[in-house]
């Protein structure tokens, strides 16, 4: 039979669906375990798969052929299921971000140093093809030296107002991607200024948040750098990265859906990607790849807890800023 | 769970090792074995999924308990293998084309059709999806009545002599999957046609093949359309097609991938399709996702045998016109006196 690392997916609303099914895909892995709070929704994916099924995540972790978790369940439980992966020495992959708390995430990466758990973070955008190519170039001194970063992520309507009132805000959710971007394609980043607003949908107030936010940043080795996050554009799902070089441009732009235009009524025509599934299917693959082959190769995972941590300081600034209307520093780790 | 239809894969060079990795990817089950005469080969593949590898096709067709077989080997096995899976009552995907000349094809169609076992031909463009969403497109009218195709099909390198020499000629090889694309798109047939063709390097003025090609057709409608055939376009992969109606344009492929783009030097820059693979690769994996589907629930398959042979035909023909530099009807669409030069 196949040989295979055993891995258990924690949690399997939409992205941990997909994460079971690239799992239970893919040669280098058996899909052993899933578990999910609705034990129905837990039986429908761990059946499609032939996979255990659970209802407690922590009972999947301590499964006797269990190497490997998956998490994918609500923020509020990644610490502790990481801290009981750790205890089992499971190696991790977690979904984004660590934690919405910053000390908490911290000294949840301390512990993942101290045992020397292997760990990934889900940024997925770093395993994209087009973010992928556009960081090569970029390394190859393609553009020359880095001047600027212009990124923008658009949701193309907000979430349920129930994971609003428990994301940890636009910063800490969505713009979080862009905040790895960013030390990922550029460096680290060592100041912030945000501004937000609430235009269409009011209930993002109760909790704080804001449904549109543009962030200044400026990088530690001078480079400058502006984010845009939105939660309804009202079109579409739209993804936007360029750095900008001393000698030209690279552009991670809205990725057609199909290789496919129409021209009528004065308007070129392009299909546009629905949502982040399906822009991102290929970088949600690729990632989980690199996660088994890392691990059977014995190589540093990347991203890993500390670049998790440090996209979360940045967003954890953001929020400051936007709260008190200055110009924040990002702490250095 | 769904109960998986075991499927054999026959033949495992670099189709065949993907189609392998496709059903395997379906679901636990799904690839029942796999047969390469190469026994290294067929090893490699049957271990990397776990299941049993045979180097004799028949062989495998009797003791895997397959119920369906995908065959990848090269052309001229194809009779062979297609008739022993349809004695056996096996479920067929075959590569196209279905034999190395139309004749054969034809025998073997007929054999397929009489035998009654579901049949599906590989002509990937079928399951692009863009290809799929612009079919859709036309046929509801978003850019009225279609008047012109134009398509483009450009291979980054010429296959190696040894291949070209025994492959048919561009037109059989190549140009089948725009003849069928063509129908496809149009929903309509083709009823005339002329072609030329350009021996791009000596070894295509050898083996009285060409490296660029050029069809021009007529639709039964009166619709116009060409097709572009090239076996070495030095950048990369080509594949676009064009079709202008009353109300706009429709274009499919041009662009470039994975959104990203570079600017330097003045120019705006985006990378090409690297190769078949790099720009159909969904397409493949869907085409073999619908024949297992099909099986497992009893539906028609498509293309089918007789799509195969209609665009072998039109292979044969443009062969043929490349070397009188004539137009010529198609038997079986319109009469011959009103299929002229136009």
């Amino acid at each position: 039979m196949p040989q295979g690392i055993g891995v258990a997916v924690l949690g399997v609303g939409k992205l941990g669906a997909i994460h079971a099914e690239h799992l239970a895909q893919t040669p280098g892995a058996r899909l052993v375990a899933v578990a999910d709070p609705i034990l129905e929704r837990a039986r429908e994916i761990g059946g499609r798969w032939g996979a255990k099924v659970f209802q407690d995540p922590f009972e999947a972790v301590r499964a006797p052929d269990v190497e490997a978790v998956v998490i994918v369940s609500a923020t509020d439980t990644h610490a502790a299921l990481i801290g009981a992966a750790v205890a089992e020495r499971r190696a991790v992959f977690c979904e984004k971000p660590l934690s919405l708390d910053l000390a908490e995430a911290e000294a949840v990466a301390a512990q993942v140093r101290r045992a020397g758990v292997p760990l990934q973070i889900g940024f997925m955008r770093r395993y994209d093809p087009g973010y992928r190519q556009l960081y090569e170039r970029l390394r190859a001194g393609e553009i020359g030296e880095v001047v600027a970063l212009r990124s923008i992520s658009r949701d193309p309507a907000p979430p349920p107002e129930a994971y609003v009132a428990v994301s940890g805000g636009i910063f800490r959710d969505q713009l979080i991607h862009d905040f790895d971007l960013a030390r990922f394609l550029v460096g680290e980043v060592r100041e912030v200024f945000a501004v937000g607003t609430v235009r269409a949908h009011p209930f993002f107030r109760k909790y704080g948040d804001v449904e549109e936010a543009m962030v200044t940043l400026r990088f530690a080795g001078g480079e400058i750098g502006q984010l845009e996050g939105t939660r309804a554009s009202g079109y579409g799902y739209d993804i936007d990265t360029e750095v900008l070089g001393t000698r030209g441009a690279l552009r991670v732009q809205e990725l057609e859906a199909l290789p496919l235009t129409v021209r009528t009524q004065g308007y070129v025509r392009q299909p546009t990607m629905p949502g982040w599934i399906e822009r991102f299917d290929a970088a949600y693959r690729l990632e989980l790849e690199a996660f088994l082959d890392g691990l059977r190769r014995g190589a540093a995972l990347t991203p890993d807890a500390e670049d998790g941590v440090a996209a979360l300081r940045v967003a954890e600034a953001a929020a400051h800023s936007l709260q008190r209307g200055v110009s924040v520093g990002v702490a250095a780790s | 769970m769904t109960e998986p239809v075991g499927c054999l894969v026959v033949g495992l060079g670099r189709m065949g090792a993907r189609h392998a990795q496709t059903v395997a990817r379906s679901g636990q089950g799904a690839l029942a074995a796999v047969a390469d005469p190469n026994a290294r080969r067929a090893a490699e593949v049957g271990e990397r999924y776990g299941v049993a590898h045979y180097t004799d096709a028949e062989e495998a067709m009797d003791r895997s308990g397959a119920r369906a077989v995908v065959i990848a080997a090269s052309t001229d096995q194809h009779p062979a293998l297609v008739r022993a899976a349809i004695q056996r009552g096996l479920a067929v995907f075959c590569e196209k084309p279905l034999a190395l000349d139309l004749e054969a094809s034809r025998r073997l169609a007929a054999d397929v059709e009489r035998s009654g076992v579901p049949f599906q031909l590989g002509l990937v463009r079928r399951y692009d999806p863009a290809y799929v969403e612009a079919r859709e497109r036309l046929a509801r009218g978003d850019i009225g009545r279609p008047l012109m195709y134009r398509a483009v099909d450009r291979d980054p390198a010429p296959p190696p002599r040894s291949f070209l020499a025994e492959s048919g000629g561009i037109f059989r090889d190549m140009g089948v999957h725009d003849f069928d694309a063509a129908s496809f798109l149009m929903g309509e047939e083709v009823c005339a046609l002329t072609a030329a063709g350009l021996a791009t390097d000596p070894v295509f003025q050898e083996i009285g093949d060409f490296g660029e090609a050029h069809v021009a057709m007529r639709f039964a409608s009166g619709a116009l359309g060409s097709i572009v055939l090239g076996r070495g376009a030095a950048y990369g992969f080509d594949l676009r097609v064009e079709v202008m109606g009353e109300t706009g344009v429709l274009t499919v492929g041009g662009a470039g991938r994975h959104g990203f783009v570079a600017l330097a030097e003045g120019e705006r820059r985006a990378p090409a399709y690297v190769d078949y693979w790099d720009r159909l690769e969904e397409g493949f994996r869907r085409e073999i996702a619908a024949f297992l589907d099909g099986v497992r629930r009893g539906a028609p398959l498509t293309p089918g045998a007789a799509e195969g042979v209609r665009a072998s035909t039109l292979a044969e023909l443009a062969t043929e016109a490349a070397r009188s530099g004539q137009w010529i009807a198609c038997p079986g669409a319109l009469p011959r006196d009103s299929a002229g030069a136009g």
